[in-house]
């Protein structure tokens, strides 16, 4: 009876650590190195990855190839040797870009080095545009001396006008060569670069400059006044009514022409930078007009002027595009499915800017780009990890007569992405841990049921029989002694001590079931709990204090003797074991009585 | 025939009258983990932690050079060719210390001030020096691991502190400025002022020294803005690690080591720890100990008798 709470307090136990182990297993709590990294004055180096060390030797060689790169390339275009210029603007742009990444991988995007960067890009692109327009201005001196030989003036005058287009433009790379060289020299200087080929380059750009503008002057003396061809009879001019624009404004340019035929032109072509931007066409007012809209061209001079029929040539004009201010206006980001969406509108002092590029920064990162509407407005859902962040929009490209301008910072939090209900991870999420856990439930009762089973009394398994010599007991005898027979407390009633007759027991009989009976009455007599596993030894303590102790001691020494120390059964001994044995069972039954 | 003995039956030689050694060995074990548990510690610096943020390793390293522990600074030599090691201070220096360290310095022994604290500034100005430190957010692109306090120092100049060292590896340290720099950042390094672990517009580049002297008499200071570089996980020799050899060369640099524990944190410790220092540190004490221990045997062997008897 007292097995029973035992048993249901054991079990529940087993049950109970199981349970834990398992939500254990499914998500176990270690201790690491890192979770124990910081302190207050240092953190522990050895639980954090380690990195690549000397950075700056990287960099520093980089800023010094930049700063050198520029002069090398305008001497080659100086020399004219386009295929040295198409090599050495490769190998710019590869170093170009291993400061890019390296700019990135450092995050450094909001440094000085970021500038130096900025600057350099600057510089890519205004060589890369020196180089092609190098390259056509010594095109045009080979067309011009070819024209020239075969006397065709109109083509002259064509190529003169493109001359005049390719020199303002070179001299407005010039002049945004040198807006870099601020940037470049402090940082080359800071660094401890050598900043001497820098500057030397600008001293070899004005030369190039130079050069474009004396054969430009020298290709207009030799065209006459250029303005005008075709002959006297016939005369087109054009002028620009506002010289000086901004973004969205527009270039008015009306003309006039004159011609000797009868019939009236319809349309006129009207080139900027020597790029065919449209017609002009005949008003009522007998006046040719044009309206070009100022949106991808770069801020600084750009020169017009017109044809008529590939023969009539207009003067040429000039028109400023100015630099204007913008202002990126971002609302606060908003979180909706997942997502952090960020709105705002990009704008002039008078306009909004239309199908511009803004980029969304997180942390300096770039997280997204999107393009303006019509309205200037943007809106763009970016995915942004877990985690505190700062955020911004960006405006910076080149291609747009505008300055780069940014939004205001907002800091953000992106809470870790809700689990949904029903989907919540645990042990019984994974089948897999359901099946070891029912596994592991089904095994332990299993091996409780069968071990419970075992330790029944009727179950225990008998003891090891040890024979006496030279007398092997009856197959009938080892069956009977091997075998359980039910519950030893029940055994005695079963044995009576009745059926057997110690004085018929003959020397030489065996005295396993000798003890074996005396065991099981004395068992049943004084109410021994299991029965079946008490040792000669035991049987004797347990009977110690009692009448009968003395006898069963005395048998049981003797059955040890006889038995475990291999003496075996002599004539004495076999006297005495059946003397003791007979006095112990007259005993037992004298408690009866 | 040999009698077998079942092994099920074994255990039964075992009787309750062993009980109490199983329990006296429990008892005894529990004592063991008992005072290995109260005699360790995990503060910062402590000598006796040796832990990652200990300093267990470097004492151990100075203990074989024969350092000698100094508990009271007005007990400093006046002249001599010793050098002075005071490696994370805390608490004031009073007048009466400032004077003995600037006497001590300037009669041509060496002082190694090691400290990322402004407080310690009034001491460095107290022995007339230039040298300032300054606690700020010092980060830098070079450094060993993915943390912006992982900081990386190089040598600046030909100085003979830590010669052939060539790097430090730093740990949220702070930097210096005056003296001559013997350790400085590479030019990509900045205070993080927004403490945002990025390099953003308003925090410019440039180098920051760490280690610096300057000549006081015929003595020489030296004052390294990171105490972090001796603790055990920064002394640990390993691929690009030389701050072992860094603390090998202040260390053996004279014959004569001082090393403060007046006023350094590498003193703090548990008082059992504390008192087992004790012992070990003077043979009286030890003395002592010893024949405690041996009375205490004797007095038992001597009751146990008179009980029997």
């Amino acid at each position: 009876m007292r097995r029973l709470p035992a048993l249901l307090a054991s079990s529940a136990l087993i049950i109970t650590c199981l349970v834990l182990i398992a939500m254990q297993s499914g998500s176990p709590l270690l201790y690491s190195p890192r979770s124990d990294a910081f302190a207050d004055d240092h953190v522990n180096t050895a639980a954090l990855p380690r990195v690549t060390g000397d950075r700056s030797a990287q960099v520093l060689p980089l800023i010094e190839d930049l700063l050198n790169s520029p002069g090398s390339l305008v001497l080659t275009i100086k020399a004219n040797d386009y295929e040295g210029v198409a090599r050495e603007l490769e190998e710019y742009r590869q170093v170009s870009r291993n400061l890019d990444r390296l700019v990135i991988n450092l995050d450094m995007t909001e440094s000085e080095l970021a500038e130096f960067r900025k600057a350099n890009q600057e510089n890519l692109h205004i060589l890369t545009e020196l180089s092609n327009g190098t390259h056509r201005w010594e095109e045009l001196k080979t067309l011009e001396i070819r024209y020239r030989e075969s006397g065709d003036s109109q083509m002259l005058t064509s190529i003169t006008y493109e001359g005049e287009s390719l020199q303002r433009k070179i001299e407005d790379l010039y002049r945004d060569y040198l807006d870099q060289e601020d940037v470049m020299i402090r940082t080359g200087e800071k660094f401890n670069a050598d900043t001497s080929t820098y500057l030397q380059s600008e001293r070899d750009f004005r030369e190039v400059v130079s050069q474009v503008e004396t054969g430009q002057e020298e290709r207009v003396s030799a065209a006459g006044n250029g303005t005008a061809t075709g002959g006297m009879e016939s005369r087109l001019t054009i002028d620009i009514i506002d010289r000086e624009v901004s973004y969205s404004e527009f270039v008015q340019v009306q003309g006039e022409i004159f011609t000797s035929h009868e019939i009236r032109p319809e349309e006129v072509d009207l080139f900027i930078d020597s790029q065919k931007a449209g017609s002009m066409h005949m008003g009522n007012n007998l006046t040719l007009s044009f309206k070009h809209v100022v949106e991808h061209e770069r801020a600084g001079t750009h020169t017009v002027f017109a044809v008529y029929s590939g023969s009539l040539f207009s003067e040429i004009r000039t028109f400023l595009v100015k630099t204007d201010p913008t202002m990126l206006v971002m609302e606060p980001p908003a979180h909706e499915g997942g997502k952090v969406v960020m709105m705002g509108t990009l704008r002039t002092d008078k306009t909004p800017v239309k199908n511009a590029p803004v980029v969304i920064l997180s942390d300096g990162k770039i997280v997204s780009t999107v393009s303006t509407s019509q309205e200037g407005s943007f809106r763009v859902a970016a995915k942004i990890p877990p985690g505190d962040h700062t955020v911004k929009a960006l405006f910076e490209a080149d291609s747009y007569p505008l300055y780069p301008s940014e939004s205001e910072e907002f800091k953000i939090f992106i809470p870790e992405p809700a689990t949904p209900a029903g989907e919540e991870p645990g042990i019984l999420a994974n089948p897999v841990h359901i099946g070891i856990l029912a596994a592991s439930i089904c095994v332990s009762c299993v091996a409780a049921f069968f071990y419970l089973r075992h330790r029944r009394p009727g179950s225990i398994p008998p003891a090891p029989v040890f024979h006496l010599p030279e007398i092997r007991p009856s197959d009938e005898e080892i069956s009977e002694e091997n075998l359980p027979s039910g519950s030893p407390i029940e055994e005695p009633d079963r044995i009576s001590s009745d059926a057997i007759d110690p004085g018929r027991i003959e020397p030489g009989r065996d005295l396993t079931r000798l003890f074996s009976i005396l065991r099981l009455a004395a068992s049943r007599k004084l109410a021994f709990l299991h029965p079946g596993s008490l040792t000669p030894r035991e049987l004797c303590a347990k009977c110690r204090d009692l009448a009968i102790g003395n006898a069963i001691c005395r048998f049981t020494r003797g059955y040890e003797q006889a038995v475990y120390g291999g003496s075996g059964v002599t004539e004495e001994n076999r006297e005495m074991l059946l003397d003791s044995y007979n006095a112990a069972m007259e005993s037992l039954e004298g408690i009866d009585h | 025939m040999t009698p077998i003995t079942p092994p099920w039956r074994a255990w039964r030689g075992l009787t309750i009258s062993r009980a109490p050694w199983v329990a006296a060995l429990l008892i005894l074990a529990g004592v063991i983990a008992l005072l290995l548990h109260i005699s360790a510690t995990t503060m910062d610096y402590s000598r006796y932690n040796p832990e990652w943020n200990g300093t267990s390793r470097l004492f151990q390293a100075m203990d074989d050079r024969g350092a000698i522990m100094v508990d009271r600074l007005d007990g400093l030599p006046g002249s001599g060719d010793c050098l002075l090691f005071i490696l994370a201070p805390e608490g004031d220096f009073d007048a009466e210390e400032i004077a003995r360290l600037r006497l001590f310095l300037e009669g041509g022994n060496t002082v190694v001030f090691v400290s990322d604290r402004e407080d310690e500034n009034t001491l460095l100005i107290g022995l007339g020096s230039t040298i300032a430190i300054h606690n700020e957010n010092l980060s830098s692109v070079d450094r060993y691991a993915d943390h912006p306090a992982s900081v990386l120092a190089f040598p600046s100049q030909k100085g003979t502190l830590g010669t052939g060292i060539s790097r430090l590896l730093l740990n949220n340290p702070s930097f210096v400025e005056g003296g001559d720099s013997v350790f400085e950042t590479s030019i990509l390094s900045w205070i993080d002022k927004d403490g945002n672990s990025r390099l953003t517009g308003d925090e410019p580049l440039q180098k920051y020294s760490v280690v610096a002297e300057e000549r006081h008499g015929n003595g020489t200071l030296y004052v390294i803005a990171d105490p972090s570089i001796f603790i055990n996980v920064m002394q640990n020799p390993g691929e690009g690690n030389e701050n072992a050899a860094f603390s090998d060369s202040i260390i053996s640099r004279k014959s004569c080591l001082l090393v403060d524990q007046s006023h350094s944190r590498t003193a703090s410790g548990p008082l059992v720890i504390r008192a087992i220092n004790v012992v070990k540190e003077s043979t009286i004490h030890k003395m002592a100990v010893v024949t405690l221990i041996f009375l205490a045997i004797s007095l038992l062997i001597v009751t146990r008798r008179k009980n029997h008897d």
